[in-house]
């Protein structure tokens, strides 16, 4: 532990104390600013014993005495000395191993660049203003970046802008008869909603919403798929709840924030821009405050809620029109060049390095994005019609 | 002094694995989310501890390899899982992606260690309602039933208890 953790840990230990100074408690708020999970740790230990309550059971549960494998003191030295030329072997096949992987983790960049116009045999341009509309009397509307051409398909019931399709509220006299109205973005599209009470949402491409023509007294709730960014019209009546595939939902009053629940993802994560936002899963429910992200394993046999601070311009600002990745995984990245490029990613070799690409429009074409990830040297790419490779 | 110049002896080694090794098991417990890895990997940990003993002088650099190679082994023991759930998937991205992560694990561990202490140095019997409440999640009426004695009294013991791991250790003898 370095000098700095071992300070944080004893004055963590007087919190415990209860013998924090005031001048302790800002120098140790001062590290809880800096370190979120410490934060969160530091939250679960105000929490008067509660913090007790769920952990001691499986602290004392371990019990050195109780070690079965030795029954004596004696005895555990003997035993835990054996397998020490296993060891050794392990540790020497290891050293081997890390060799050769560093040696072959080596870049050469100037060749990739003369290769680089063969391996791209053609670009594809980026995703625009594109959804299908099905509105609650049974049309479909196609919509794209013209407006003019359908303007008049949707009747009294939607108004259509630049990217974006504007629900009416009904009447008030109109009882509401059970209908739904649903947008849909294809992989390559992205489109904003109008909702009927005003709220945002805008869809990331390959994303669904539906939500009923009318939304009921006490409550509004949509239903989505996808990437969904929200900016909901404050309305303390009636709360706005999302819904989502897994039977989890999001329930706010007036608020900003984003979701991202694709199928082929494993993890739902919302992220709070503004206001405050509660999750809910199953029994578990979380609050979250602005700048924090919370993360649902949706595959996991006992599905936790996991919360986390997180840089805000990374989640939302795709809805800006940007791609921000921070240190990311090459295979999150490529999910969401899959989605906006509407390409099919196939991968040659497993890639381990992270990635940071900070705002790059995404208006640009993939070739731009691909180059900029080709220049770290840890990666090259194909493209091929819809196809890409992802090589070394 | 726990050591001396000529590395771990076989008792101070002995010495060490007392100590530690619940906290390490409930360090790997808290990666891993398995009782018996957290064993197995805590006695691999230990292993390694005492075939490197001649280079150990001091306990502060125990601890910390300690935690440095349960740390290592836990994650590689989740990249061999075959069929690994998502939680862990997140536990591996949590850990190489985020320095405080692990950190917070540590600390958490080690509080726990530290409130370990003090309660072993309460009285039988107020350690034992503090085991029943809090190691086997026992109410108040269950405790004072099992104990034949009133609730009043289990809260009392209950409130001396919390106020002693409170009160055991000045300021001043940590704040240095």
């Amino acid at each position: 532990m370095s000098a700095e953790q071992e300070r944080i840990e004893k004055l963590f230990r007087l919190f415990v104390d209860g013998s924090l100074t005031e001048l302790q408690r800002i120098e140790l708020e001062g590290y809880l600013r800096k370190h979120p999970e410490l934060d969160a740790l530091f939250a679960d230990l105000s929490d008067g014993d509660a913090f007790l309550a769920r952990e001691w059971a499986d602290f004392v549960a371990f019990d050195p005495a109780a070690d079965t494998r030795e029954t004596n003191r004696s005895g555990r030295v003997r035993k835990l000395f054996l397998p020490i030329q296993i060891a050794a072997g392990l540790f020497l096949f290891l050293l081997a191993f890390a060799a050769i992987w560093f040696y072959k983790a080596a870049p050469n960049n100037r060749v990739d660049m003369q290769v680089r116009t063969e391996r791209y045999k053609n670009d594809v341009i980026a995703g625009s203003n594109r959804a299908v509309a099905t509105l609650a009397d049974g049309n479909l509307l196609f919509l794209g970046d013209t407006v003019s051409t359908h303007a008049a398909a949707g009747g009294n019931a939607v108004a259509l802008s630049e990217g974006q399709i504007r629900f009416k509220p009904l009447e008030k006299d109109r009882p509401n008869n059970g209908s739904f109205n649903s947008v849909t973005t294809p992989h390559g599209g992205q489109y904003s909603v109008i909702l009927p009470d005003g709220s945002l949402a805008k869809l990331n491409a390959g994303s669904n919403i539906r939500f009923p023509a009318a939304f009921e007294k006490k409550r509004r709730e949509v239903e989505i798929l996808g990437e969904v960014y929200f900016d909901v019209v404050s309305d303390k009546t009636r709360p706005f709840i999302v819904k989502l595939p897994n039977g989890a939902q999001i329930e706010v009053l007036g608020t900003s924030f984003n979701v991202k629940a694709y199928p082929d993802d494993t993890v739902i994560k919302t992220t709070l821009e503004k206001g405050s936002v509660k999750f809910k899963a199953g029994e578990d429910a979380l609050l979250i405050k602005p700048g924090e992200q919370i993360q649902l394993a949706t595959q996991a046999s006992n599905p936790v809620l996991l919360k986390r601070t997180v840089g805000l311009d990374t989640e939302t600002s795709w809805k800006d029109g940007y791609f921000n990745f921070e240190n990311a995984e090459l295979k999150t990245i490529m999910k969401e060049v899959a989605r906006w490029y509407d390409v099919d990613v196939e991968y040659k070799t497993q890639i381990t390095e992270q990635f940071s690409i900070l705002m790059l429009p995404r208006s640009f074409s993939i070739s731009r994005l691909l180059e900029l990830l080709e220049l770290t040297g840890h990666v090259k790419f194909t493209i091929d019609g819809r196809r890409v490779t992802v090589m070394t | 002094m726990l050591t001396n110049e000529t590395g771990l002896s076989k008792d101070t080694f002995n010495e060490i694995f007392e100590r530690y090794y619940r906290s390490i098991c409930y360090f790997i417990f808290q990666l891993t989310d398995n009782r018996q890895q957290a064993e197995d990997i805590a006695s691999e940990c230990f292993q390694k501890v005492w075939i490197n003993r001649m280079n150990f002088h001091e306990l502060p650099a125990v601890k910390v390899f300690l935690y440095k190679a349960a740390r290592n082994a836990a994650l590689d023991y989740l990249k061999s899982v075959k069929v690994r759930s998502t939680a862990h998937d997140e536990i591996l991205y949590f850990s190489e992606h985020s320095e405080d992560f692990v950190l917070a694990k540590i600390i958490k561990t080690q509080l726990l260690h530290y409130i370990y202490d003090k309660v072993e140095t309460m009285s039988p019997k107020v350690k034992q309602i503090f085991n029943l409440i809090y190691r086997d999640g026992l109410s108040t009426r269950e405790i004072s039933q099992k104990l034949n004695t009133s609730e009043q009294h289990v809260r009392n013991v209950k409130t001396r208890a919390l106020n002693s791991l409170k009160k055991s250790l000045t300021p001043q003898s940590l704040d240095c």
